[in-house]
């Protein structure tokens, strides 16, 4: 027989034993010195800014497939975990408002669409009009209007035509003389009506009043 | 007060008080109480004129001078200065210082003034009514417009000017 078979014989039955053997001691030396080591100094000895200096994260960030990272992101369930009313009472509204370029950002708003998807209809029957109006500084409101500009486009020709001017003139105050003239007045149309209806009576006619054309009237009101 | 129309029932609005009564054609009435109305202020301001021409006369001549009615000069001076009365004041305005009392108004048949023209027609003919032992008086009772005579031939009417139902809310205001 070879002696180098029956060396390589006995190797192949020693060797199984010995790894295992081997293993078991590193595994339990480096199970000594992780205890025996102060992560926390080691860590502290360490200048991450130094090592941070030597990363180029952008060329890091670049081998990043960012889309397939999302892809496999649940944004939704994501989203669900997180608690907005907790987020945005740490978030400083004002602060954030005072940022923003209302001017610029309205001008790319189509603000013509927008409002023609609003049913003003239905909003307008939600408000209580009462409310908004108790709420309305009427005073300041007047105080910044034109009242000149807005009586200069009153037709005043056309309140006057709609306006009962025998009333207002009734409440004018009249003398004694304007007061004794329309009793004069009256007593003798009483006195026209009298004959009137005596006259009618005599020839057996219906009578309904004085008589007169409504263009007669007419002018007489304009003249 | 406001006159009561017939047909309204006692305790009910009076039908004049209703209506403003303006462009209705006048009544009988109304018309004679201006017209007696006119015809006192022409003869009291004749008169004071009379008085006051014969007042001064009397100064620059020194004779004391009467004039009476019975003088041709004075009628003449009188039925002309009736004639100017009733001619301008229906010329100018459409109604006399009588007529403006009483609240009515000569117009034409359309509603607005009557003309110069139809002025002076009508003045002249305002004694025809008389001397048809006042007959001519009669349509403003039975005719459907209320015109005498005088109206018809110048062609014109008389209507209220006057607007009751304003009258009646100034005695509702007093009250």
């Amino acid at each position: 027989m070879d002696p180098v078979s029956r060396l390589r014989s006995v190797g192949g039955r020693l060797v199984p034993p010995a790894e295992a053997v081997a293993q078991a001691v590193a595994e339990r030396a480096v199970e000594l010195v992780v205890s025996a080591l102060d992560v926390n100094a080691l860590l502290a000895r360490v200048d991450m800014d130094a090592v941070l200096d030597e990363i180029d994260i952008n060329e890091l960030l670049g081998r990043v497939d960012v889309n397939a990272v999302l892809d496999h992101l649940d944004i939704g369930s994501l989203l669900d975990r997180v608690d907005l009313n907790r987020l945005l009472e740490r978030v400083d509204l004002n602060q954030l408002m005072a940022r923003l370029d209302l001017n610029r950002l309205l001008a790319n708003v189509d603000i013509t669409a927008i409002v023609q998807q609003v049913d003003v209809n239905q909003i307008v029957q939600q408000v209580d009009v009462d409310e908004v109006l108790q709420k309305v500084d009427l005073d300041a409101l007047m105080a910044r209007l034109d009242m000149n500009a807005i009586v200069q486009r009153i037709d005043i020709d056309a309140v006057i035509q709609h306006t009962d001017l025998g009333a207002i003139i009734a409440r004018s105050s009249g003398g004694v003389a304007g007061n004794a003239l329309d009793v004069v007045r009256s007593q003798t149309v009483g006195l026209d009506e009298f004959l009137a209806r005596w006259v009618a009576r005599l020839r057996r006619r219906p009578y309904t009043g004085p008589p007169g054309p409504s263009d007669v009237h007419q002018a007489l009101e304009e003249a | 007060m406001t006159a009561q129309v017939g047909g309204a029932a006692p305790g009910s609005t009076p039908v004049v008080a209703q209506a403003s009564l303006q462009g209705r054609y006048a009544g009988f009435a109304s018309r004679f109480a201006a017209f007696a109305l006119d015809e006192g202020v022409i003869t009291g301001v004749f008169m004071l004129v009379l008085a006051s021409a014969s007042f001064v006369a009397s100064v620059v001549t020194g004779k004391p001078i009467h004039w009476d009615r019975s003088n041709l000069w004075v009628v003449l001076a009188f039925l002309g200065w009736q004639f100017l009365y009733f001619a301008y004041s229906w010329g100018a305005s459409g109604k006399t210082a009588g007529m403006a009392v009483f609240g009515v108004r000569v117009v034409q048949p359309d509603g607005t003034y009557a003309s110069s023209r139809q002025a002076v027609v009508r003045t002249l003919a305002l004694p025809l009514s008389f001397l048809l032992l006042g007959l001519g008086f009669l349509g403003i009772l039975v005719g459907g417009r209320r015109r005498a005579l005088h109206d018809v031939i110048a062609g014109t009417a008389v209507v209220y000017s006057w607007d009751a139902r304003a009258a009646r809310l100034r005695f509702l205001s007093r009250s």
